[in-house]
């Protein structure tokens, strides 16, 4: 935040005197807001001013995310010496300007525009999703006269227009703020949205016969300041003074997007992004909020499985720890752990509680990138090999595309103005960038090869001399999708194109970003605990799955689910039995052909991320820990014996079982890995949100 | 049903003509109604993919520019202007005559009127829009062509046989 | 008696031929351009500063001052004309650039050489098809002559060769392309919409570049001042806030409609319909006059000899604007016409903002249901109070517009109003059933 304050609101006269005394540097103003002296950085636009120092100006179509427009006239105020109320919303901050925003004239101008709003709106508040937490409600009771003169018939438009298997529009509640249509414009790039027709016949939509495909459609919503654009996944379920509001990390994505869980009586009903400016800023991807919604409770299993007489039987924990300790006492195991489990998880294999031999599957990158998202968001040359970030991790996407365009915060365009090259099959960025040579498995060194002759000066092919010329300015980010970087040919390759794109500077520090991306969740969690049992390929001779397909091992634990990933490693399994740490089955699996592969012999029931506590690590080493513990994991009524666990928790309990001591509460096992680990220092749910305002 | 190479041409020719592509959005889409003779879906994406735009951008200027039509028109397309300084010497006059030559049925009110011979062949339009020729009222554009004077019975027979013409020219045009 | 004034912008009364490049010429055409490329910039823009011209598009600006806001130094800058003439009862810059295409190439390159600007566009309505090719034509003309051209012909003072370049675009039917930063998104590809200001266009216009908008008719007057020099510009007209010609469109209830080319503050209104128009065809009075197509309050009878500029008019309670005047004798129905004006906004009202989108919609609605003889008194309240709501509080001024139509006739013709009223009483009373249309 830009905008600093020079006095608190509810002491006026002690401010002044401050003021006056401490000379303002030069690149601050210092107004009067409705009888306050704030002062704010040039550029400051008034409603960010105002906000600073606690005085709220009604908007709609502003967004502090998104380029200010000055549709809607909410936050229409009075300047003195302007002849006509102004936007503050478009109005910058100047020196010696005196604002009222509570004047007869300033109101009459607010009246105006909610009484001109509503005289078509619907008012159909009670079947309304958006009821309890919209702004045109808000505005209206804050900033309306409470009566219309508006006799004639309101305007009829579509009431449940399907915009996509996602979203649903209805027109007229639409109040034409276009922040959904400025929010594909400006943050993901894609303009999956339009304004149809002129005037009062302007509605919200595409051409007929287009898709809205977007993978970030679930932002509209958030952003719509009335009911139009409503989610098909919440509608009708809820009514927000129902739902509970918990702090989590989205479980599929490795930049580690903040999320709200909105739970009622324990259910989570929708996920909302959780404001970080350092990282998904206020937006996440569909894929996280649809995709990683739990399934229903009652249709989960809840209950450990254990295989007898070939028929997978319901049994309690106590049993099935049991079941699984015999499974691995006496016997040659080996634990496979999928990039997605929590770092407390890999707390507990990495202090030995299941054994040394310990592989991550599927495979991630060796070594963990260098340098930071922010890095890269604020790079002037970008390079993209092996991977497209919009399809595969598409906050990724938006945060290379940062560097490439201008956004908005805080009212304000801020960055861009750098150059984008992929190197890929795919490039969902494509609009943005500078160049883009196609290529994919083998000829992906070569095209690799040859922008380095380009950047290196030592020739190279039309196009790499021109992908060249785009890639000057320093600092340079380089992103490589994991395949690409993995091949131990392309070693070479890829330290050639850092040095050729100078991603690290003569004292080894990376400025921008550098290096693999892995698409699970806690890819790098695992490799900062798991060391070099990371980094190793689990189906390889040494790897728990080589061993395990050469008849080496009795039993493999397999802990986790893997997104973005068939399933289950059956094939690398070889003759052992499987114990399967779990949270994607179905309450019926034991009876459902297909479900459990047969080299299971045990299930043991985790709990969905978003009902437990731990931390992540996102791709470019932050720590992020949530702790949902108030969201109860399992059918309400049950037993605490028949409940699914957290990963951490399953695992401590097997080892217990198995007579290795680990912690058995969260705290108690975090206090442990402290001692090693930084993540565990960090309190849980102390991730930083919004930056908070400086009031000097 | 794709455009022809002669618009695409034509289109490529705008994109080089202007400091940014997107300004020549506009007239390319003229361009290409002037060929198909309105907007569909398609087109809208032909042009946009052409120039390197989003989709989205097409359809919304498509809908806002009251020229350009998503919608199928007639050959033969009339306005009438029915703006006051046309109104006041009797262009609502000369929209209903003009009509009933052609034996066509007027729907709407007020400024905004339209209706459209039996073989779909000629469009008739009240609008509310002036056309800068208020010196020359009552008048009406047909196509790209200004009718002006349109004052007397003779002034709108003329008017009319015009159409006809051009009506019977589109039908044979489209065999 | 008509004045005795030798028009300079459309000086072939009745012509509709376009003038070409050696006819121009050889009433001194393109002296203005050769006597401003001897002088520095910045002193074409003090001329015409000095000469008095404001903008002949509706607001009235000074023009030399907006010239001197665009900021000196490097990097592209853009003069843009504004030829969406597309205000009802607006056709002066048709003819001028249909008949006197050079005039205003002449004019473009003296703001150009003023601003320092290398690229110029025409932004000319979609629907005039004939001015837009006439100009092309012209601008070829110019060019092949070497007045025009990457680099011209011609020499700068400085040395150097003037270099200018002119691209006609036409637009595809929206009257809110007329106000300037709504026709700069329309020329960079985009829905025509107004922008927020600031930054004002002399700062960030036309592709975030500094950029002059400037109507047809203004850039008109230029090549005069440049030519003749400040002092015989101002010796025309009304000193010191109303100097030049000026071009007024009479519609309407007139026997000779059309384009008039007259010294600012030379003739009242009544003269300029009696003397000029030929009065009304009915030879009944005038009941109101517009002066500024639909965008500015009806001028009642009683004010007709309000003096013909920019102070008269003011003064008669409206404003010049583009000088369109539409004369209404006595047998309208201002209720009708104000509904056919508020069918006009509603229909060009772009939508951005909401007191304009919705306001206009509502004043359409409210009037359609007196029209249908289904008013009732508190409508004009009504009426009054959703124009007040839109008013002043609009991103543009096609809001302020959209409500002039309403409250003047409810101010100057109540009584044609109340005349649409249910009237329960008089239901058999057939006079109360004489709705317009």
């Amino acid at each position: 935040m830009t905008t600093t304050a020079s006095e608190k609101k509810d002491s006026p006269a002690a401010s002044s005197a401050s003021a006056a005394q401490a000379a303002p540097p030069s690149d601050t103003v210092t107004l009067t807001i409705d009888g306050q002296k704030v002062t704010a950085k040039k550029g400051t636009l008034l409603v960010e001013a105002a906000r600073a120092v606690k005085n709220e100006i009604p908007v709609f179509c502003y967004h502090d995310k998104l380029k200010p427009v000055g549709a809607c006239r909410m936050c229409l105020v009075e300047i003195e010496k302007m002849p006509r109320l102004q936007t503050a919303c478009t109005t910058p901050v100047a020196e010696g300007m005196v604002v009222k925003t509570k004047s007869d004239m300033a109101t009459g101008g607010q009246n105006a525009t909610i009484a001109l709003l509503l005289a078509n709106h619907p008012l159909d508040c009670p079947v309304c999703d958006k009821g309890g937490e919209c702004p045109l409600q808000d505005n209206t009771f804050a900033h309306g006269v409470g009566t219309s003169k508006f006799e004639e018939e309101k305007r009829h438009k579509d009431k449940a227009f399907e915009l996509s298997e996602n979203i649903v529009l209805d027109r007229e509640r639409c109040i034409l703020c276009y922040r959904c249509v400025r929010f594909h414009d400006e943050v993901p790039g894609d303009r999956a949205l339009a304004v149809i027709d002129r005037g009062s016949h302007g509605e919200i939509g595409l051409a007929s016969g287009e898709q809205y495909t977007s993978p970030f459609q679930g932002n509209v919503v958030d952003i719509c300041p009335v009911g139009a654009l409503t989610s098909r996944h919440y509608r009708f379920r809820s009514r927000p003074w129902d739902l509970k509001s918990q702090a989590g990390i989205a479980a599929d994505d490795p930049t580690g997007s903040n999320v709200w869980i909105d739970t009622r009586d324990g259910r989570v009903l929708r996920l909302r992004p959780r404001e970080n400016v350092d990282v998904n800023d206020a937006w996440i991807a569909d894929a996280t909020r649809w995709g990683t919604l739990p399934a229903e409770r009652s249709e989960r299993l809840a209950q450990p499985l254990v295989r007898k007489g070939g028929k997978l039987v319901a049994v309690t924990w106590f049993e099935g720890l049991r079941a699984a300790a015999a499974l691995v006492r006496n016997h040659n195991t080996g634990v496979v752990a999928t990039p997605a489990l929590t770092n407390e998880a890999y707390g507990v294999l990495a202090e030995g509680g299941l054994g040394d031999a310990v592989s991550v599957w599927p495979r991630i990158a060796a070594t963990s990138p260098q340098g930071t998202l922010a890095g890269l968001s604020s790079s002037k040359s970008v390079v993209v090999v092996g991977c497209d970030p919009w399809s595969e991790i598409p906050m990724l996407a938006i945060a290379v595309r940062r560097a490439l365009v201008p956004f908005t915060r805080d009212g304000i365009a801020t960055g861009g103005g750098g150059k984008l090259v992929v190197i890929a099959a795919e490039n969902g960025l494509a609009r943005d960038s500078a160049a883009w040579l196609k290529a994919s498995g083998a000829d992906l060194a070569r095209a690799v090869a040859d922008l380095c002759d380009a950047l290196e000066g030592k020739g190279g092919s039309d196009a790499a001399k021109k992908a060249a010329a785009q890639l000057t300015v320093r600092p340079s980010s380089l992103v490589m999708g994991p395949a690409f970087a993995h091949e131990p040919g392309n070693a070479a390759l890829v330290k050639r194109l850092q040095a050729a794109l100078g991603v690290v500077d003569d004292k080894g520090a990376c400025a921008g970003f550098s290096g693999a991306v892995d698409r699970y969740t806690n890819a790098r969690g695992a490799r900062e605990l798991l060391g070099d049992k990371a980094a190793l390929d689990a189906a390889s001779a040494a790897g728990v799955l080589g061993r395990a397909g050469a008849g080496a091992l009795d039993t493999v634990i397999v802990v986790g689910d893997v997104p973005h990933c068939a399933g289950f490693p059956v094939d690398g399994l070889g003759k052992a039995r499987a114990v399967w740490l779990t949270a994607s089955l179905p309450k019926d699996a034991s009876t459902k052909a297909g479900a459990v592969p047969d080299v299971v012999d045990v299930v043991l029931p985790l709990a969905h991320v978003y009902e437990q506590g731990g931390a992540f690590t996102t791709l470019d080493g932050r720590h992020q820990g949530f702790d949902a513990a108030g969201i109860p994991p399992s059918v309400p009524g049950a037993g605490p014996d028949e409940r699914a666990k957290a990963d951490w928790y399953a695992l401590a309990l097997l080892a217990a079982e198995l007579g290795r001591v680990t912690p058995h509460d969260l705290k108690g096992l975090r206090a442990v890995l402290s001692t090693k680990h930084a993540f565990a220092r960090i309190p849980l749910n102390r991730n930083k949100t919004r930056t908070e305002l400086t009031v000097v | 049903m794709s455009l022809s190479v002669t618009t695409r041409d034509a289109i490529t020719a705008e994109v080089a003509k202007y400091p940014y592509k997107k300004t020549a959005l506009l007239p390319s889409l003229k361009l290409a109604q002037k060929e198909k003779g309105w907007l569909s879906t398609e087109t809208l994406a032909e042009v946009a993919d052409l120039i390197g735009l989003p989709h989205s951008h097409a359809i919304e200027l498509a809908t806002f520019y009251a020229m350009l039509f998503t919608e199928k028109v007639a050959p033969v397309r009339v306005e009438y202007c029915l703006q006051l300084p046309c109104a006041l010497v009797g262009a609502e006059d000369a929209l209903a005559k003009t009509a009933k030559l052609l034996d066509v049925q007027l729907h709407g009110e007020r400024g905004t009127r339209h209706g459209h011979t039996k073989d779909h062949l000629i469009e008739l339009h009240g609008t509310v829009e002036c056309y800068g020729a208020c010196h020359r009222a009552p008048m009406c554009r047909v196509g790209d062509d200004y009718k002006e004077n349109l004052k007397t019975d003779d002034d709108l027979q003329r008017l009319v046989a015009d159409l006809k013409t051009r009506a019977a020219a589109a039908k044979s045009q489209a065999h | 008696m008509p004045l005795d004034y030798q028009p300079i912008l459309l000086p072939n009364p009745g012509r509709t031929t376009a003038v070409a490049l050696t006819e121009y010429e050889q009433r001194g055409g393109y002296d203005g351009l050769r006597n401003a490329l001897r002088k520095k910039p910045e002193d074409v823009t003090t001329m015409v500063k000095d000469a008095g011209l404001k903008g002949r598009g509706g607001a009235g600006f000074p023009t030399g001052m907006k010239w001197s806001f665009v900021p000196k130094g490097p990097g592209p800058k853009y003069l843009v004309v504004n030829a969406d003439e597309s205000e009802p009862g607006t056709f002066k810059d048709r003819d001028l650039m249909e008949i006197e295409p050079h005039t205003l190439i002449e004019g473009i390159a003296i703001g150009s050489y003023a601003i320092g600007c290398e690229l110029a566009f025409v932004y000319i309505r979609g629907e005039y098809t004939v001015a837009g090719d006439r100009l092309r034509d012209a601008v070829d003309e110019a060019k092949k002559a070497g007045l025009l051209g990457a680099p011209s012909k011609l020499t700068r003072a400085d040395g150097t060769p003037f270099s200018l370049d002119i691209v006609v675009f036409l637009g595809a039917g929206a009257y809110i392309c007329g106000e300037e930063t709504a026709l700069i998104e329309s020329l960079e590809g985009n829905r025509a919409m107004p922008r927020s200001r600031p930054p004002f266009p002399a700062v960030a216009g036309l592709y975030m570049k500094p950029t002059v908008v400037n109507n047809v008719e203004t850039l008109a007057n230029v090549p005069y001042i440049l030519a003749k020099g400040v002092d015989a510009y101002k010796a025309i007209g009304n000193p010191p806030n109303n100097t030049g010609p000026k071009i007024y469109c009479l519609s309407g209830h007139v026997k000779r409609p059309g384009n008039y080319e007259l010294p600012l503050g030379k003739v009242t209104l009544r003269q300029f319909i009696e003397e000029y128009g030929g009065g009304t065809p009915s030879g009944r009075p005038v009941k109101g006059v517009l002066p500024a197509g639909v965008s500015a309050p009806i001028i009642p009878a009683a004010n007709l000899d309000a003096v013909l500029d920019y102070d008269g008019i003011k003064g008669a309670g409206s404003m010049l604007g583009s000088a369109s005047f539409i004369v209404m004798d006595d047998s309208v129905d201002m209720l009708w016409a104000a509904t056919r004006m508020v069918e006009f906004f509603r229909h060009e009202s772009c939508g951005k903002c909401t007191p304009c989108r919705e306001g206009t919609m509502w004043l359409e609605k409210t009037l359609y249901r007196m029209m249908e003889g289904k008013g009732k008194e508190s409508d004009l309240e009504t009426l009054q109070f959703v124009s007040k709501q839109i008013a002043g509080n609009t991103l543009c001024a096609l809001g302020d517009f959209a409500t002039s139509p309403v409250t003047s006739s409810i101010k100057h013709y109540r009584d044609d109003y109340l005349a649409h009223l249910v009237r329960i009483e008089k239901k058999s009373d057939k006079k109360g059933d004489k709705a317009a249309e």
